[in-house]
């Protein structure tokens, strides 16, 4: 069996060196229509992804980067990027060359030696445990009958499911993150899950091995066919040193009659350093649709790394008695720039939303929520509920609450609140006269102002995201 | 255990204490009386640590150790304990969590193993049945919400939880009913020992009638102006402070 | 579009260097529309009226036709398309002027514009350059006048007709004054109604401005209330929104000094097609100031409404107290509503909250009234009158508040 297993790894990296021996490592910096064929070419797509793309493309050339969002940073040169670049293009020798500074955070989170390797670039040996378990969930799954692959394998193999799906949640003409994205997508991952069945497991084991290389254009796709369910963790609670700057990534759910998705996130991207510089730009368009009755979409995410955090997971409520629902922890030090939300489109009756946002601000860190909650004439009986906490740590940060509420059904019922406060002088004297050190104090009462979300992770993502809170309010107190 | 030596004490370049003396030994029960604005509180305050205090002059002990120059918890690590006048609300954390973080910062302080949550849990139980709270109470986010009774109650919860050598009672009377006043000082006396020691402040007699004092001494104008034992506290109850007053004045 | 502006004549007496900064700011940015952020869900297009003539008096306006208007409890002041008719007595300590194009010395210490800040909107800018007369209330130091002011804001004329209202109130230091203000429609023609009011509130000096707005429903009013507070001032401001086809209503309230409190309340009533737009932005720029705000809405028929309320924490405004709330009943199934609370915040003492709800009425209560015997009919309406009352308490006022219900429960006769 174990043989097995790593004959098939091998074979794997095999296949992928093999693809990428025919093109060029990398492209040159700069995106034209050249780019775009040569890069849809290389991944040996069919004709109709790549006119696609190219619709994409022409498109974006027409729009501006928008302005509206509560984040500064110098202008990006789109010319500037290179729009291909094979996998693991820079590979370290050992641990040893990582940066120690990283190291630290990764043993302060429990992270096993092999992955930290795998984390910081390291080159792995083929028999790296979790690429075999990872073979071992595909039988799995397999036998579930559920699809879950790389965006470029179900290209190949299920293109019927990506041509009905692709851009039916986040058109190419949606924003200009996305369109960007729908022209030079590199890869990233597409679930099926047919009708009636459970998802076997958490899709995140997995994931986790294979989220370092899908690149800064990654692109994923969820399908829950009627009446099945998935819970999909993306992300890792270890920061990820990225060459990359710029990210703008695209995620589409499609929710079919009595189906559920939950998505989790967990982002932790390089933030920057202490001063401000470096660290990535995280664009990202993420949506869902709720197509059939009674389906439900539920976002979780624990955002606390990038420098720049830009990002809505919405839902879109079609179906009678869909439920959407977001729950999100941001958290932006140092110098962090984050404005993040949610929409929820209520367009089917008695159509549910919930939103529970906390967001925590330290050090410099500027955050905004961001939300709009939609309530249309046919949403008969829609309700939402929205609630927006900031906790501000310092007084040289800020937080920001943005709601945009429309209300066009008598029916519906609304609700938002939203409060913000900081962590008292008095809370930390209590805490400290108990014999609880300050740092201990702060993220006791971080992690309970943020109970709620994370009682929406799964068991163990909810353990790293309590120390990862950790780890990021470091030295946020004085 | 604990000797306090012409303590000084300015807020803001205003000068609160002028001057307080006092040696407190194990086992004894201190009471200290006084009018609102006397600065009863801010001599609590300064013991525990709190940072708005400046100490110009003057210097206090606690087990032959100056205590000064510690941080607070370092203070509460070597078994100070302050029942706040005002107990903080925390929302969001339960009081559970929180005292078990409280307990087992103190326990690896003295170099001692972190408890488990079910140790922990069978331990509190019991602490709980001395005070008279049910489970519930230790499940909700700390003071957040309870009733006045209910916050000096936890403060004696927590009291008898964490084990303090010395525990300073800032008005923890105020604002009691009569049977919570029962319950708390039934706590207090429960957790008397020849090792423990107590400072009570207080400026009601009240709750004296459940309590034996050692010692009970007045705090006036910055300074303890007159020390004595229990019958000194029935003696400001009958006859109030002025009397006071005009002896220090006829004195000077 | 600018064709028609650049018709229009600036003042060329009175403040005539503010005048052509702000007309040149306003040539600049022109009328907002929805592609504004703070216009988003309000389009003004069809009510500028840009062709209308701008008229700044009425020669041969009778007080008497309008006393039905006045309060006896009160100091009626008649200002008829923009211009004050100055009464012959005035409570002690209160100085009225009207400050027009023969005028030239300034008469009070704050200048015209020092607190309605052109760049907030074009439509100050506008009126910055086009009003011809000013009302300036100043009140003396430490005066504390009890007798309510009461300004009574009337346009009429014979057709379609553009006014500017400008308005300014000095409280000198620990002063205290009471204003009610009508803002009425002598005729039923459309307007376009541009009005500015400023308030300075000097160290320890109290307002309260109570504003019950009926203007007939096919005039279009573009208006701001804008104020400073000092050192320790409070004002209480509250308006009671019922007319306008198009109502949009900005308030500026600058926290300028610490220790200043701002009570602000909004109810709005629209039915048929009324679109009422509050927006709001709290200043906070100085520490140790509180802020409350309550906006109501009850929406019939194809009514629109719209709320935008901005809590702004400067940075070093520590121990700031901010509160936003908005409720709104939608009590038609076509009206709609827009709530946009927002809180920016810049320092972290700070305690801020907002709250935003937009429902029907709760079956469930209604069922209660029913099965103690009131029509549905009436628990509907004691409902709406109760959730509305909230507002009307804030007033202060006895008299007003009475007023003021009598006017609701008939526009709610209309309806329920």
């Amino acid at each position: 069996m174990e043989n097995e297993i790593i004959k098939k790894s091998i074979a794997e990296e095999y296949k992928y060196g093999f693809e990428t021996k025919v093109a060029q490592d990398t492209f040159p910096p700069g995106l034209d229509e050249g780019v775009i064929r040569a890069l849809s070419d290389i991944k040996g797509e069919p004709e109709w992804l790549l006119e696609w793309r190219l619709k994409a493309y022409h498109h974006w050339l027409n729009m501006k980067e928008p302005t509206w969002a509560k984040v500064h940073y110098p202008p990006i040169d789109y010319q500037s990027i290179s729009y291909y670049s094979a996998p693991k293009k820079k590979t370290l020798n050992s641990l040893d060359e990582v940066d120690p500074e990283i190291l630290d955070t990764y043993n302060k989170l429990g992270i096993p030696l092999d992955e930290q390797k795998m984390l910081a670039g390291v080159a792995v040996d083929a028999v790296f445990d979790s690429v075999s378990v990872a073979t071992t969930f595909k039988d799995t799954l397999k036998k579930a009958g559920v699809i879950f692959c790389s965006f470029s394998e179900a290209v190949k193999d299920h293109p019927e499911l990506v041509q009905k799906y692709l851009g039916s949640v986040v058109p190419y003409t949606d924003n200009f993150y996305a369109t960007l994205n729908s022209a030079v997508f590199s890869d990233g991952s597409f679930v099926y899950i047919p009708k009636g069945v459970r998802c076997p497991m958490e899709l995140s084991t997995y994931f986790r091995i294979n989220a370092a290389n899908t690149g800064q254009f990654e692109r994923t796709l969820i399908v829950a066919d009627e009446g099945s369910h998935v819970s999909y963790l993306e992300g890792c609670t270890a920061p990820m040193r990225d060459e990359n700057q710029l990210h703008a990534a695209v995620v589409e759910l499609v929710a079919l009659g009595n189906a559920e998705i939950k998505y989790s996130t967990v982002q932790n991207w390089y933030p920057g350093d202490k001063e401000g510089k470096g660290g990535i730009y995280n664009f990202v368009t993420k949506r869902g649709a709720c197509r059939g009755d009674k389906s439900k979409i539920s976002w979780t995410q624990v955002e606390t790394g990038s420098a720049i955090t830009w990002k809505y997971p919405s839902c879109i409520l079609q179906g009678n008695d869909s439920v959407g629902e977001f729950y999100s922890v941001a958290l932006t030090n140092n110098f962090q720039q984050a404005d993040t939300g949610t929409k929820m489109i209520h367009l089917g009756k008695n159509t549910k939303s919930t939103i529970i946002s906390k967001g925590i601000s330290a050090g410099k860190g500027q955050q905004t929520y961001r939300g709009e909650v939609k309530i249309m004439k046919s949403a008969e009986n829609s309700r939402n509920f929205s609630q927006c906490d900031s906790i501000l740590i310092g007084d040289e940060c800020g937080a920001h609450t943005f709601p945009y509420i429309d209300v066009r059904n008598s029916t519906a019922q609304m609700e938002h609140e939203a409060t913000t406060s900081n962590i008292g002088e008095d809370q930390l004297f209590y805490c400290n006269q108990r014999g609880i050190s300050t740092e201990d104090a702060v993220s006791l009462i971080v992690n309970g102002f943020c109970k709620e979300v994370f009682k929406e992770l799964p068991m163990e993502f909810a353990v790293e995201a309590q120390k990862l809170m950790e780890v990021s309010l470091e030295g946020a107190v004085g | 255990m604990l000797s306090i030596q012409n303590l000084h004490v300015q807020v803001e370049e205003k000068e609160i204490l002028k001057g307080i003396n006092l040696e407190v030994k194990p086992g004894e029960l201190h009471v200290i009386m006084g009018r609102n604005g006397t600065g009863k509180s801010t001599l609590a305050n300064v013991l525990a640590g709190r940072d708005k205090y400046t100490v110009p002059q003057g210097n206090i002990t606690f087990n032959n150790e100056s205590l000064l120059d510690k941080t607070p918890e370092d203070r509460a690590c070597s078994g100070l304990f302050l029942s706040f006048q005002y107990p903080v609300a925390i929302p969001g954390v339960n009081n559970m969590y929180f005292l078990k973080a409280a307990v087992n910062a103190i326990r690896k302080s003295r170099g001692q193993d972190e408890m488990d949550a079910i140790d922990f849990l069978a331990m509190v139980r019991e602490k709980l049945k001395e005070v008279a709270l049910d489970e519930s109470f230790i499940h909700r986010p700390v003071n957040d919400g309870f009733s006045g009774g209910e916050k000096k109650r936890n403060e004696i919860l927590q009291m008898i939880t964490l084990e303090p050598q010395l525990s300073i009672l800032d008005e923890t009377d105020s604002g009691l009913d009569i049977d919570a006043l029962k319950i708390v000082a039934q706590g207090v006396n429960d957790y008397r020992s020849p090792e423990r020691s107590f400072i009570l402040i207080t400026h009601y007699q009240r709750i004296l009638n459940y309590m034996q004092p050692d010692f009970v001494h007045v705090l006036m104008n910055g300074k303890l102006v007159k020390s004595g034992t229990m019958e000194l506290a029935n003696e400001l109850e009958e006859k109030g402070y002025s009397w006071i007053e005009k002896e220090l004045t006829a004195a000077d | 579009m600018m064709e028609s502006i650049t018709t229009d004549s600036i003042r060329t007496s009175i403040l005539s260097e503010e005048a052509s900064l702000a007309w040149e700011y306003f040539k600049q940015e022109g009328y907002p529309n929805s592609t504004h952020e703070n216009w988003r869900f309000s389009n003004p297009e069809p009510f500028l009226l840009k062709n209308a003539p701008v008229i700044s008096e009425k020669l041969d306006f009778s007080r008497d036709e309008f006393d039905f208007l006045m309060h006896t409890d009160a100091t009626n002041v008649f200002i008829v398309n923009g211009k004050v008719l100055v009464p012959e007595t005035l409570p002690e300590g209160m100085k009225l002027i009207h400050y027009h194009s023969d005028i030239q010395e300034i008469h009070t210490n704050e200048k015209v514009g020092g607190v309605a800040d052109i760049h907030a909107s074009p439509f100050i800018a506008e009126n910055t350059a086009l009003f011809q007369s000013c009302t300036v209330i100043n009140v003396t130091e430490g005066r504390k006048i009890e007798q309510p002011l009461h300004l009574i804001q009337i346009n009429l004329g014979t057709g379609e007709n553009r006014i500017f209202p400008r308005l300014l109130l000095n409280l000198q230091p620990g002063s205290q004054l009471h204003i009610r203000e009508t803002e009425y429609s002598g005729d039923s023609h459309s307007w376009y109604v541009n009005g500015v009011t400023e308030c300075i509130i000097h160290e320890n000096a109290h307002l309260t401005w109570n504003t019950l707005q009926k203007r007939n429903e096919k005039s279009g009013q573009f208006s701001s209330f804008n104020a400073a507070l000092e050192k320790d001032a409070a004002l209480s401001y509250s308006s009671i929104e019922l007319g306008c086809s198009f109502l949009r209503r900005d308030a500026n309230i600058h926290l300028h000094s610490p220790g200043s409190d701002c009570s602000f309340n909004s109810l709005f009533l629209p039915s048929g097609k009324q679109h009422i737009d509050i927006s709001t932005v709290m200043h906070h720029e100085s520490p140790h100031c509180s802020s409350r705000q309550l906006v109501k809405g009850i929406l019939a028929d194809k009514s629109t409404g719209v709320f935008r309320g901005l809590a702004n924490v400067y940075k070093e405004a520590e121990k700031t107290n901010a509160h936003q709330t908005n409720q709104n009943l939608l009590i038609s199934p076509d009206a709609r509503m827009n709530s946009i609370p927002q809180l920016e915040i810049y320092e972290d003492d700070v305690k801020c909250s907002h709250g935003s709800t937009t429902g029907q009425i709760d079956e469930d209560s209604l069922f209660y009234l029913q099965s103690r015997g009131i029509s549905r009919k009436d628990g509907i309406q004691l409902m709406v009158k109760g959730f509305a009352n909230e507002v009307v308490e804030k007033c202060n006022d006895e008299t007003f508040s009475k007023i003021v219900s009598q006017a609701i429960e008939s526009k709610l006769g209309g309806f329920l």
